[in-house]
């Protein structure tokens, strides 16, 4: 905000373009409807177990193993807790842990990319070489082990996502400050003796960001899904907290021996839903944010 | 065209020594150390992981462990597991065959729908068929595979009772020839639909994005304007040259159907190299457990060396170039 | 080393209630029992077989030889030598190859196998002091391969496990052996550092000598995967990942012991329900093994048809909860755990017989002692389920509830971590019903499991048991024919609580108490069975009013196998397995 005041051009720069950026994304009426989804799902997720009557741990062996009704419109669980309630705070934790490690990610990535391609030479050189052996590893066998390892909790679960996803955030950060870095404004401020680290911070950054702001999007997308095949694994959270993934692994005995198809369908369906929706409002921002790919 | 296959190839090489530092530093680094102790064993524990640390020198200074052990996996010795005393090699050996026929047939499963459906999508691009075909490829994108895993289960295995639950194999095995062949198939039919289901929509949507842009180029539009048959121009003009960024995607989703094995294997108990994963983990066997993952990791790079070489193959100017 | 198994491991323990007398089992069980594999006295007789699905099949038709049993095995084990393995099959399965030099009875006597005679003070095989046990062998007894069995074996066996470069997994007994020396080739002569009451427990697997070169064998020798032995079946071969294949052992020293069967092959399997479900199709004639989780399938598919037979278990492994008695390791008491009152308030306020009908579908029973199971078993009822008096007790001892509902006292808050091995579910949904229980009473928990290396590993490494890092954590344990096995009851005197001077020490509860250490020790060094008795039951009572730890059920897992497979009995610490050299396939 500070900088948008001092920087009257870039003010205007960056106006004009999210103005224009929503008005393309507007365009996509797949994705206005997506995200419409997403800001229902989040209010539901997060006001939901308020208004909602059930409890998401409350234990009642007088109804459990039931199929949905209405009282229990995603029906009851082997400790006849309700599945609805569940699944709302389940889904909290899971876009928790979502946007936790999209952000971890995002902040590893543009420290990495900023310095690599501002710095360049040596520094660049060494960074891409770690980029390149993180791209080679076996990524979701190398979170299995960790978190098997480590032992399940919020911060290890994002922490071996995150290790894994900021690479991307860092090849495109990188190349935004590589071509950054040569333009005027950038050779104005160090003529004016600013220092690098501010023009790394305060004058690019900013400009690097749309890239950013996309692969996040995106980001979130993976990371539901990678935290899901772990909980899935039975690598996840503690109980009573379950995330959808954690949810669906619970249920794989209830479903495939018992028949109980409401205890995985649910969680499931929460889980394609919301990517689904996260992928098509990524798409859009893609669209809205690089004019150039607007034809498409 | 050889200067070129080596050099890339000889720059793997400091990749894997670099990946395989971090991999042991990784196992290094965890707490608890790395012998699994285990339920009801009580006072055996100490003793026991005295004995197995100082058999398998585990006391020995960190870089003279890991170059015992890399010096072991260039020559052919990957080491022995902590719980079997078997070779790592030989135990992967067992399993890696029921992985790759898993992941080969779901690879082939998956150009087989992908290609056609993204080339007609984009021939008719607007179409109902592409609207619905790109639908499903969002939906395929966005689907947890084990979910589809469980509901197709719920639906086949448990409901319907068409298909076995999990298996590779009848196990009172009195099949033999034909038989044999069709047991086999009916264990491998949902597994291997699951694990082809994404790889599938990811490549539809990609063989339409690039014959859209392949069918705006100038020489489609010649081929088309001189009066060719549309099938000729689609067939052999457009689609080989959609095929140089396809194979190159391609490629690249073998070492990801090879990590979603081990879902699916857990889900079907399925042998394969996926499910020794888990076990290893549970039961900390560290020399397995680097042994698959650098098997894994080979299979990244090399992946991208190959997508590099039928890059440099198919794309006329780069063959022109050297 | 019986009550050693782990993972899905389950084994015995005694049930009072149980409906067949023992005179039903010794009338068609001798032979079978004459072959179980640890040895050892069940205290109320119970154990040999129970009869609820007709197990007295040897006698309903007339044997035939010939055939192969096929098993599944689920959780294919590292390898099948009991010496190198502490896994559930080569324990469980040992006693068709590797044979014991003593049997335990059910009725608490033992019986020799591999040796001649039972070492007593009266015939002079074991010394007045109890300090020098002279072992002989029978002169008859060859290895299946054909070279005889002597003293010279058992003296090698003893070697194995003392060298440090050897990586066996033996018995704790073996600590207490100051040496074994060879008289002749029929007698050995041991030597204790004290007097040992287990020590015919020593000896249940013996290494072929000549198989040998050196006394350091690790796992990686052929003989630790597949051992010879001198059993009635031998190994042939092992596919991993399919199949381990025995054949009937042709040279059995046991002239009339025969096995009926031509051999037995298990079919690796990788995952229990889908073993189970092939079994009850018909695909198997048994699998090994069934836990408590197995038993409600294993029921239905019986009731809707299918041709099995399951043999249930009462009593087995006991589920623990470890009440940690230090603060985090040191000798100060646990700031919540240390008052009594709290240990007591969450012994009543726990609804164990809840769990055991819903969450266990009735497959558990309850029991108050920690000697649950073998010659010195106690039959101590558990604690009642009564919030009301929980919450006197707290309000008592000055535990005041907070605007939240948790008690706190002294500003410390009754908040506890609740652990156990992750990625149980049938576990982490009794955790919840106690932790709603607890609740209940203004005691907060917080479940916070954690994968097995980081709760039972070493001092050393870190592990949260040995250095006292936790408030309660969730185990199975104790399930032993003699309380010294695998040193259960010692497992809780004050020289076993583990510090930075005594790393090795196996205590999970930190607990130091001087009347118990006396009692539990006096039981381990005299040899008369009546003091000793007396003197557990003296320390189950010490232990069940201070309550260092709190049993919260007793498991029931069972055997099965299918009609067509006659022969089968049925023992109740060894299960089946001893039995087979009398199976036989019907036609």
């Amino acid at each position: 905000m500070r900088l948008r005041t001092r920087k009257p051009p870039l003010t205007e720069l960056h106006g004009s373009l999210s103005r224009d950026a929503w008005r393309r994304f507007r365009r996509h009426t797949l994705a206005v409807v997506a995200l419409g989804v997403l800001g229902v799902l989040l209010l539901a997720v997060i006001v939901g177990p308020f208004v909602l009557d059930a409890e998401p741990e409350r234990i009642d062996f007088g109804s459990k193993n039931l199929p949905p009704t209405l009282a229990h419109p995603m029906g009851t669980d082997e400790l006849g807790r309700d599945q609805l309630a569940r699944v709302l705070s389940g889904g909290r934790l899971t876009l928790a842990v979502a946007t936790a490690a999209v952000l971890v990610a995002a902040l590893l990535g543009v420290v990495v990319g900023a310095i690599a391609g501002y710095w360049g030479g040596l520094i660049d050189n060494a960074l891409m070489r770690i980029v390149d052996v993180f791209y080679s590893l076996p990524s979701l066998f190398v979170v299995i082990l960790l978190v098997t390892l480590v032992g399940a909790s919020f911060g290890t679960i994002v922490a071996a996502i995150a290790a894994f996803t900021w690479m991307n955030t860092a090849r495109l950060v990188r190349a935004s400050y590589l071509s950054l870095k040569e333009r005027e404004f950038v050779d104005a401020a160090r003529s004016l003796g600013v220092g690098d680290v501010r023009i790394v911070v305060r004058h690019i950054l900013p400009n690097a960001l749309t890239p950013v702001i996309v692969s996040a999007t995106l980001g979130i997308a993976t990371a539901i899904l990678t935290e899901s095949a772990l909980s899935f694994l039975g690598l996840g959270f503690q109980p009573p907290h379950a995330t959808w993934g954690g949810m669906l692994n619970e249920s794989r005995d209830a479903v495939t021996n018992l028949g109980h198809w409401w205890r995985g369908f649910f969680p499931g369906l929460m889980i394609l839903v919301t990517v689904l929706c996260v992928n098509y409002v990524g798409d859009g921002a893609r669209d809205a944010l690089d004019p150039r790919k607007e034809e498409r | 065209m050889t200067t070129f296959l080596v050099k890339r190839g000889l720059q793997a090489i400091p990749l894997l020594i670099g990946i395989s530092l971090l991999l042991f530093a990784m196992l290094q680094m965890t707490p608890g150390g790395p012998l699994a102790s285990s339920e009801g064993t009580g006072a055996q524990n100490a003793a026991r992981v005295e004995q197995i640390r100082e058999h398998y020198g585990l006391d020995d200074p960190l870089p003279v462990q890991y170059f015992n052990w890399a010096g072991g996996v260039a020559t052919g010795d990957w080491g022995t597991s902590f719980n079997t005393g078997r070779p790592v090699l030989t135990m992967i050996w067992e399993r890696l065959p029921n992985t790759l026929l898993l992941t080969g047939a779901a690879f082939l499963l998956a150009i087989a729908i992908a290609v056609p459906i993204g080339v007609l999508a984009a021939r008719k691009q607007y179409s109902w068929f592409d609207y619905v075909s790109s639908g499903l490829s969002f939906v395929g994108v966005a689907m947890p595979s084990f979910w589809l895993a469980l509901m197709l289960l719920f639906v086949f295995s448990y409901s319907l009772g068409w298909l076995p639950s999990g298996g590779l194999e009848d196990l009172r095995a009195d099949h033999e020839g034909f038989s044999a062949v069709i047991d086999r198939v009916r264990h491998m039919i949902l597994p291997v639909i699951v694990l082809a289901a994404v790889s599938t929509a990811q490549l539809a949507r990609y063989v339409r994005g690039a014959m859209l842009d392949v069918l705006q180029q100038d020489y489609v539009r010649t081929a088309r304007g001189s009066g060719l048959r549309e099938r000729t121009v689609i067939v052999g003009h457009a689609l080989r040259n959609a095929a140089i960024p396809v194979v190159t995607v391609a490629v690249l989703t073998i070492p990801e159907l090879f990590l979603g094995s081990v879902v699916m294997e857990t889900i079907f108990a399925i042998p394969g190299i996926g499910r020794l994963f888990v076990e290893s983990a549970n039961l900390r066997d560290y020399p397995v457990l680097l042994g698959i993952l650098m098997i894994g990791a080979a299979l990244v790079v090399v992946a991208n060396l190959v997508a590099d070489i039928v890059y440099s193959l198919l794309d006329p100017r780069i063959r022109y170039a050297s | 080393m019986c009550g050693a198994r782990h993972g899905r491991g389950e084994a015995p323990g005694a049930r009072a209630r149980r409906r067949k007398a023992l005179t039903a089992a010794l009338a068609v069980g001798t032979f079978a029992l004459a072959l179980v594999g640890c040895g050892g006295a069940s205290g109320e007789g119970d154990g040999a077989k129970t009869d609820a699905t007709g197990t007295t099949n040897a006698v309903a038709g007339r044997p035939v030889e010939g055939g192969t049993a096929l098993i599944a095995l689920v959780q294919e084990p590292g390898g099948m030598n009991a010496l190198f393995h502490n896994q559930s099959a080569p324990l469980g399965l040992a006693v068709w190859v590797q044979e014991p030099l003593f049997l335990g009875r059910t009725d608490g006597t033992w019986e020799p196998l591999l040796a001649a005679e039972v070492p007593t003070v009266e015939n002079g095989g074991v010394t007045e002091d109890g300090l020098k046990v002279t072992y002989r062998l029978r002169p008859d007894v060859t290895w299946s391969d054909g070279e005889p069995f002597t003293a010279e074996d058992l003296e090698f066996t003893y070697d194995v496990i003392r060298n440090p470069k050897s990586t066996t997994i033996a018995p704790t007994e073996y600590n207490l052996v100051r040496a074994v020396r060879v008289v002749d080739p029929q007698t050995v002569e041991v030597t204790m550092k004290r007097p040992n009451p287990y020590y015919l427990g020593l000896f249940r697997q013996t290494l072929p000598k000549h198989k040998f070169r050196s006394s350091a064998v690790t796992t990686e020798d052929p003989q630790a995967r597949l051992p010879l032995g001198t059993g009635p079946f031998t190994y042939t071969n092992w596919e991993t990942g399919n199949k381990i294949v025995l054949e009937r052992n042709e040279a059995y020293w046991r002239s009339d012991r025969r096995p009926k069967l031509d051999g037995i092959t298990l079919r690796v399997t990788p995952d229990a329900q889908t073993a189970i479900n092939s079994f009850t199709r018909g695909e198997y004639d048994s699998v090994f093994f069934i836990t408590a989780g197995d038993m409600p399938t294993l029921r239905s598919a019986q009731e809707s048809g299918a041709a099995i037979e399951v043999s249930p278990r009462e009593g087995s492994h006991v589920e623990w909860l470890w009440l940690n008695q230090s603060d985090k390791g040191s000798d100060r008491p646990h700031r919540v755990l240390g008052d009594p009152a709290i240990r007591e308030a969450i012994d009543l306020a726990i609804d164990r017989q809840q769990i055991v009908d819903e969450v266990l579908d009735g497959l558990g029973t309850l029991t108050g002692a920690f000697v649950y199971s073998g010659f010195a078993r106690v039959d101590r009822p558990a604690a009642p389920f009564d919030p009301e008096r929980a919450n006197e007790l707290l309000d008592a001892a000055g535990w005041v509830r907070g605007d939240d509902g948790i008690r706190v006292k002294d500003g410390v808050r009754a908040s506890l971590r609740f652990q156990t091995l992750s990625g149980d579910q049938t576990r982490e949904l009794y955790q919840q019903v106690i932790q709603q229980n607890l609740e209940e009473v203004g005691i907060e928990v917080k479940i916070q499991n954690l994968p097995s290396n980081l709760i039972f590993g070493t001092y050393d490494e870190g592990g949260r048991l040995a250095r006292g890092d936790y408030d309660i954590v969730m185990s199975r344990e104790g399930l032993a024919r003699d309380p010294i096995e695998g040193g259960w009851a010692a497992m809780f005197t004050c020289a076993e609580v583990p510090g930075p001077d005594n790393k090795n020490g196996t205590s999970y509860v930190h607990w130091c108490n001087e009347e118990f250490d006396r009692l539990v020790g006096r039981a381990a060094s005299t040899l008369d069975v009546e003091e000793r008795k007396d003197l557990y039951e003296q320390a189950v009572e010490l232990f069940a009013t201070e309550r260092p730890a709190l049993p919260l059920y007793s498991s029931t897992s069972g055997y099965t196998w299918s009609t067509r497979m006659k022969g089968v009995d049925v023992d109740w610490w060894d299960g089946m397995w001893p039995s087979a050299a009398d199976w036989w396939l019907e036609r």
